[in-house]
């Protein structure tokens, strides 16, 4: 019986069991997985405070450099260089020699004197070539020694030597300047009047008048300036008007005296000039490098930002090589923006530059700017007799549907001017023109309706992936702003999910003002947010009231982070 | 987010505690006390509740079957941590389950237990003018305790408040048991009975688990948290498993990761135990008192892991900043909000104890016994037993039916109230010449698993078979 007993002791057991097992219950395959809720779970978050510096990411190649202005540091848009010109020389020019031709001269003799029987006029054409551009016009030149000689050939008459002519009236080209005539003449510049008393047939039968002079009068020589073939023309007449021959002494005058004319004149090689110069000044050192700004800060340069500086200036420092002269170096100043879709914008500046001879050799500082800047604002090199010129659409050389990726600043038909110069040395090389620039441009912002506007877009994913397992039902963020941005903006975040897609929800409300203390900011989720990746972030930045130059140390603080929210985390235990 | 962080530290302690409690549901195993036969005329094994107890005839056990016990206990039960759903075993923490059906189960502290004995050989026998007994017995003792806030934590919605979950523990012991028992008459007193049982005790392995300190303040203006704990492992073969933690910043270190140990079979310790018991008749009422378990055990070497003091975190010591370049940056600051918050629960492994001493669970019991005189078969009980152990104190009152009929069958039925719920419990005894068998339940068991293991907390099926002589 025992045994029985023990035999049938557990399964007896077992079978008491059986009849009471649940299959609902199965330990070998729980679901473990797992949802945990938060109910209006309050998040205090620490975040550091964002200075500009962490958001504006210079490059070392970038032309936004940290400068300091009145005592704090600044982001300044910079870029400086040195221009030159290629020598300016304005060539030399000159006219071949020309003369007359022979013209018949007729004495009527009676009692060993014979006076002429008519006027003799003749024109003395000689013309000057290959004239320099950069001469506008001539009224006088200088020339190597030159010389006009007139010739009275009475040698076919057998007028015996030493018989000579007096009273001699003549009209030559007027303008010389005379160096040296036979002695008993006479010469008026202005209308080329020449009285010459006494002159001597030589053994050949002729009386030569030789007129050396170094200079020409073309206005008063009535010369033509012809500037498509870079010619000045000089058509003289030449006129004589009375004369009387007279027999030597023991000589008889044949009864006619036949005798011709000629008038000679020598090349005139022209070394200086007065008149209207305009050189162009020209050399690739005048080629200023564009300002590259391929390396702008990611901050600044996305589509939709348009940057409307308050006071950028251009300051060029340029001298004058030929203020002896009394010419004037000139030029235009225009700055193209160079833009991604392939367009340009030209800005120039309402006035010119314009060096004179006042600094003789120094250099004349100038600064293009929509306002004249403050003297401490001034770079150090460029303060001294700063001149300003108006430059008021330089505010818009950055401005546009993006940054430009460059800006040309180039001189608009520099040249070296004067209406009036006066004796200016033909052949000579002066050196060309020296000169520095620096484009200077605090990033201070216009503020205002037509103002600047930043568009900063940030797409950031890649979060823990177990952010991904919350569901967020609401959510609301609020925090205490503190800023000392000179910037406002508006910000419209989205979250991203997994699969880098934005999720149709918006957290809206972060309106932050420029400079903003103590400000509350709210910001509400438009709906449930789940498998969370990352945020895309939208921010429409634009100046406050005052316009402030940005810089690196500028910060804004969010105090009192407070996250709330609705939800539940997924997991599996 | 932060939830993560209060998840991983939920994980890791949930883990220990729901692993302890699965341990304690799965071991189910072995003899412990039948409370249900304190009164039972001819139970052999009344005098494992009260030494003054003795047995009308001598008698030895079946090997291994003299006193068979499944049983467990607790107020936290299965059906309040899994649930059926959509054909499914799921876990509270499923979203088909709501809080409010979770919340409705949970107490303020939640515990489950088991406390297998098995008696390997026992016998008794009259002589030295009383009666006798030797026994031979495993003994174990499961505890695990959870906190009702964890589970607010875990399934009413975080919000902001503190959770203190330092009461989160376990407990696991085991120890061999040589027990010598005398009882005997007080003939100066008519109707006083006494008895002392003499327990030589073997340690087997005992391992304890405690959070002095775990806390989560969740402010509006700083969450912040603060943990303290230790675990003692006096198992001999055991080591503890560790992992590499690689810190964002700093020397990546090693941590507890769990333990590796074969069984609780080799000695690691030696206590004694003492049991003192008395009865008094008196008219119908029969008045019982003892004390079980008084004594010690000391247990030799015993592997230490701890957080070495309090760990505390707090969120104020973290900065965000939106620059991803930043030594702080959203992710970078981030993983080191997780490796703080990963030291809260990552025990490094100390210098090992060379011993460790703490007292055993004392367990009272006082009983009224009533015996009804119109019909002297028939008698009423109320037993009283509290088990004095700490933090795994538990206490119940039962309240018992017992009838002999035909000399050879005794029944009770019980109702039972206290610390782990109200349950009913009943026993059969067969006592034949020769013979014995018993069958009970002092907790009847309601469903099983498919596991066969018990969906409330509260079950016990006691059998044996002995042959008296």
């Amino acid at each position: 019986m025992k045994r029985h007993y023990t035999k049938y002791a557990a399964p007896l057991a077992a079978l008491a069991l059986t009849g009471c097992i649940d299959d609902g219950y199965d330990l070998s395959n729980i679901d473990t997985s797992s949802e945990l809720t938060f109910k209006d779970l309050i998040l205090p978050v620490n975040i550091d405070d964002v200075e500009l510096s962490d958001v504006v990411d210079l490059n070392d190649n970038s032309k936004i450099k940290v400068m300091e202005i009145d005592g704090k540091k600044a982001y300044v848009i910079t870029d400086k260089g040195a221009l030159s010109s290629d020598p300016i020389k304005v060539d030399r020019f000159s006219s071949k020699g020309a003369a007359t031709d022979w013209d018949q001269v007729r004495f009527s003799s009676a009692s060993g004197s014979g006076k002429l029987e008519y006027p003799v006029s003749q024109t003395l054409s000689f013309s000057f070539g290959n004239i320099d551009k950069a001469i506008v016009s001539a009224e006088t030149v200088d020339c190597e020694p030159a010389s006009l000689d007139i010739i009275i050939d009475a040698s076919a008459s057998g007028v015996p030597e030493g018989t000579t002519m007096r009273g001699i009236s003549m009209i030559v080209t007027p303008g010389l300047s005379i160096t040296s005539m036979p002695e008993g003449c006479a010469y008026d510049p202005d209308y080329g009047i020449m009285m010459v008393d006494q002159a001597s047939f030589g053994s050949d039968g002729r009386i030569i008048i030789p007129l050396h002079f170094n200079a020409v009068n073309l206005v008063k020589a009535t010369a033509r300036f012809d500037d498509s073939s870079r010619t000045i023309t000089v058509n003289s007449k030449i006129w004589l008007n009375e004369a009387t021959v007279l027999a030597a002494d023991g000589s008889e005058l044949p009864s006619e005296i036949n005798a011709a004319m000629k008038t000679d004149i020598s090349d005139i090689n022209v070394t200086a000039f007065s008149g209207e110069l305009n050189y162009p000044l020209q050399g690739h050192g005048l080629d200023i490098p564009p300002i590259n700004l391929d390396y702008f800060p990611y901050f600044f340069s996305e589509p939709g930002t348009d940057l409307k500086l308050v006071n950028p200036q251009l300051y060029m420092s340029l001298d004058n090589p030929l203020w002896q002269s009394y010419a004037t170096i000139e030029s235009g100043v225009e700055m193209v923006a160079n833009r991604y879709d392939g367009t340009t914008a030209t800005y120039s500046a309402e006035d010119m530059l314009s060096v004179g001879n006042a600094l003789q050799d120094e250099r004349q500082n100038f600064v293009l700017s929509p306002k004249e800047p403050k003297g401490a604002d001034v770079p150090e090199d460029y303060r001294r007799m700063l001149q300003h010129v108006q430059f008021t659409s330089l505010q818009d050389v950055l401005s546009g549907g993006r940054v430009p990726y460059s800006i040309d600043v180039r001189l608009k038909d520099p040249r070296a001017f004067q209406r009036s110069v006066s004796g200016f040395s033909l052949g000579t090389v002066y050196k060309g023109i020296e000169g520095t620039y620096e484009f200077f441009a605090p990033m201070t912002l216009k503020n205002g309706e037509d103002g600047s506007q930043i568009i900063y877009h940030t797409h950031r994913t890649g979060w823990k992936s177990d952010i991904a397992k919350f569901t967020i039902d609401s959510l609301k963020i609020e925090a205490d702003v503190y800023s000392t941005i000179p910037l406002g903006g508006y910000l419209i975040a989205t979250p991203v999910d997994s699969e880098g897609k934005l999720m149709d929800v918006n957290l809206e409300g972060a309106q932050v003002d420029a400079k903003a203390f103590d400000q509350h900011v709210t910001v509400t989720a438009s709906g449930v947010i789940t498998d969370l990746n990352g945020i895309d972030f939208i921010a429409i930045i634009r100046p406050g009231n005052r316009e402030e130059t940005l810089g690196p140390d500028q910060k804004i603080e969010l105090k009192n982070i407070r996250i709330k929210a609705n939800g539940k985390y997924a997991t599996d235990l | 987010m932060p939830q993560t962080y209060n998840l991983t530290i939920m994980n890791q302690i949930g883990k220990y505690i729901l692993a302890a409690s699965a341990l304690a549901i799965s071991t189910s195993a072995l003899s412990q006390n039948t409370y249900s036969g304190y009164f039972l005329d001819d139970y052999n094994y009344r005098f494992e509740m009260n030494p003054a107890f003795g047995n009308s005839r001598n008698m030895v056990s079946f090997p291994a079957l003299g006193n068979v016990n499944l049983a467990m206990r607790g107020n936290l039960n299965m059906s309040d941590v899994l649930y059926k759903r959509d054909g499914k075993t799921v876990l509270f923490t499923n979203a088909a389950v709501s809080a409010t059906e979770v919340m409705r189960k949970i107490s303020e502290i939640n515990r489950v237990g088991a406390a297998p004995k098995i008696d390997l050989l026992a016998g008794g026998f009259s002589m030295w003018d009383g009666y006798n007994t030797v026994a031979i017995s495993l003994r174990g003792d499961m505890e695990a305790k959870v906190p009702r806030d964890f589970f607010a934590l875990a399934k009413e919605g975080i919000t902001n408040r503190t959770y203190d979950i330092h009461d989160m523990q376990g407990y696991a012991e085991a120890y061999a048991q040589i027990a010598f028992n005398h009882s005997r008459e007080i003939w100066e007193v008519p109707g006083l009975r006494v008895g002392a049982a003499l327990k030589f005790l073997i340690g087997l392995g005992n391992i304890d688990i405690r959070l002095d300190e775990a806390r989560l303040d969740l402010g509006t203006d700083s969450w912040r948290a603060r943990s303290n704990g230790n675990v003692y492992a006096s198992v001999k073969g055991f080591s503890f498993k560790h992992d590499t933690y690689s810190p964002v910043d700093g020397t990546p270190y090693e941590y507890v990761s769990g333990g590796d140990f074969d069984d609780f079979s080799t000695p690691n310790g030696f206590g004694l135990g003492l049991d003192l018991g008395a009865e008094y008749v008196w008219n119908d009422f029969r008045l019982s008192a003892a004390v079980l378990d008084l004594g010690f055990i000391r247990w030799g070497q015993t592997q230490w892991a701890s957080t070495d003091g309090t760990r505390e975190f707090d969120t104020d010591a973290y900065i965000f900043n939106m620059d991803n370049d930043a030594s702080n940056s959203l992710n970078k600051e981030f993983d080191r909000l997780c490796d703080g918050a990963a030291k809260l629960y990552q025990m490094k492994e100390m210098t090992p104890l060379s011993s460790r001493t703490h007292a055993l669970g004392a367990t009272l019991n006082f009983g009224i016994d009533y015996t009804l005189p119109a019909y002297r078969d028939l008698h009423f009980g109320l037993l009283s037993s509290t088990r004095i152990n700490g933090p795994y104190t538990w206490t119940q009152a039962r309240l018992s039916a017992n009838i002999k009929a035909f000399d050879v069958l005794s029944a009770g039925a019980n109702v039972v109230v206290g610390s782990y719920m109200i349950g009913f419990g009943w026993i059969l005894n067969l006592n034949v010449p020769y013979f014995n068998l018993f069958v009970g339940m002092d907790h009847t068991m309601g469903k099983f698993s498919k596991q066969m293991i018990p969906v409330t907390s509260n079950a016990e099926f006691n059998f044996g078979i002995n042959f008296p002589f």
